[in-house]
């Protein structure tokens, strides 16, 4: 992945990588949620506040891309993380691949 | 046996939190042969589910939630007020050198407006609906609606995303048609 930036996309640019970040937490952190409250120690005045609490970043999040039109650039740093982590896992699990991809010169 | 493969990169930092990651790393700094600076390393990283399972972080998990729960974190309602609408939005703060949008979640109540900031639980700005109005002022950005918000509980300039909306039922609770330029 390579990431382009010039005057025009500068601020869509970094806005876009600042928010595909803070969504990847958050979806992360929903995940999670999702796991605490299935572990089952948690009040439901607790769960009820976690799950408001998250709905209310998730809307936040839309909306501050919608503001900044920045929906694209957030979608391409994230098909591009995706790939990049795609791509790492696939030398994990198939370790060849290291010395391929080295003796081919890349 | 065949390694599952998730794609996506949320996938697999939710299966390395869920399983649980543990680093030690010793390091020693030396010049010329002589060890100067020593390090010791031993790092967790697990969902706090998973954390909890092997009895790690068990009293500060609970301590955590006994203090949040003593704090003030319902919404600061009167007996006889409800919630007529709410959305998020932003108010504008300059407070020194600094000056911000500060986000949080816009309530219209029967009784006021005002701007609740959930975490950690308190009211950035109200104002009570009687003598309230707001005009809209030049925005900063084409795609963003701005206010100048005058009340008998002073001024501010704020923004709301689903601004026609929050006009609307702004309007409708303090049954006074708000100035839009026509």
């Amino acid at each position: 992945m390579a990431i382009q930036l010039d005057e025009k996309n500068l601020k869509s640019g970094l806005l876009g990588l600042v928010v595909a970040l803070v969504e990847i937490i958050q979806e992360l952190l929903e995940r999670q949620a999702i796991r605490r409250i299935e572990g089952g120690s948690l009040s439901d005045p607790e769960i009820e506040r976690l799950g408001e609490s998250l709905s209310e970043l998730s809307e936040a999040l839309e909306k501050i891309k919608k503001d900044n039109e920045i929906e694209d650039a957030v979608l391409s740093v994230r098909e591009g993380l995706d790939n990049v982590a795609d791509e790492l896992l696939d030398k994990f699990i198939n370790p060849e691949r290291w010395s391929e991809e080295s003796e081919r010169g890349h | 046996m065949q390694p599952e493969r998730d794609g996506s990169l949320v996938d697999i930092l939710d299966r390395l939190l869920n399983r649980g990651a543990v680093l030690n790393a010793d390091l020693i700094i030396s010049v010329a042969g002589i060890p100067l600076i020593g390090l010791n390393l031993r790092a967790a990283l697990a969902s706090m589910e998973t954390m909890l399972e092997y009895g790690v972080m068990e009293d500060w998990d609970k301590s955590t939630r006994e203090w949040y729960a003593r704090q003030q974190t319902n919404l600061p309602l009167s007996k006889d007020e409800e919630i007529l609408f709410k959305t998020f939005g932003y108010i504008w703060r300059e407070e020194g050198i600094i000056s911000r949008w500060v986000p949080g979640v816009w309530n219209i109540t029967s009784r006021r407006l005002f701007l609740w900031l959930r975490s950690p639980g308190e009211v950035l700005f109200e104002a009570p609906l009687e003598n309230l109005r707001i005009e809209r002022v030049n925005a900063s950005r084409a795609a963003r609606v701005e206010w100048e918000l005058i009340s008998s509980g002073g001024s501010a300039k704020i923004s709301i995303s689903d601004s026609d909306e929050f006009e609307e039922a702004l309007a409708r609770a303090t049954g006074v048609q708000t100035a839009v330029p026509v």
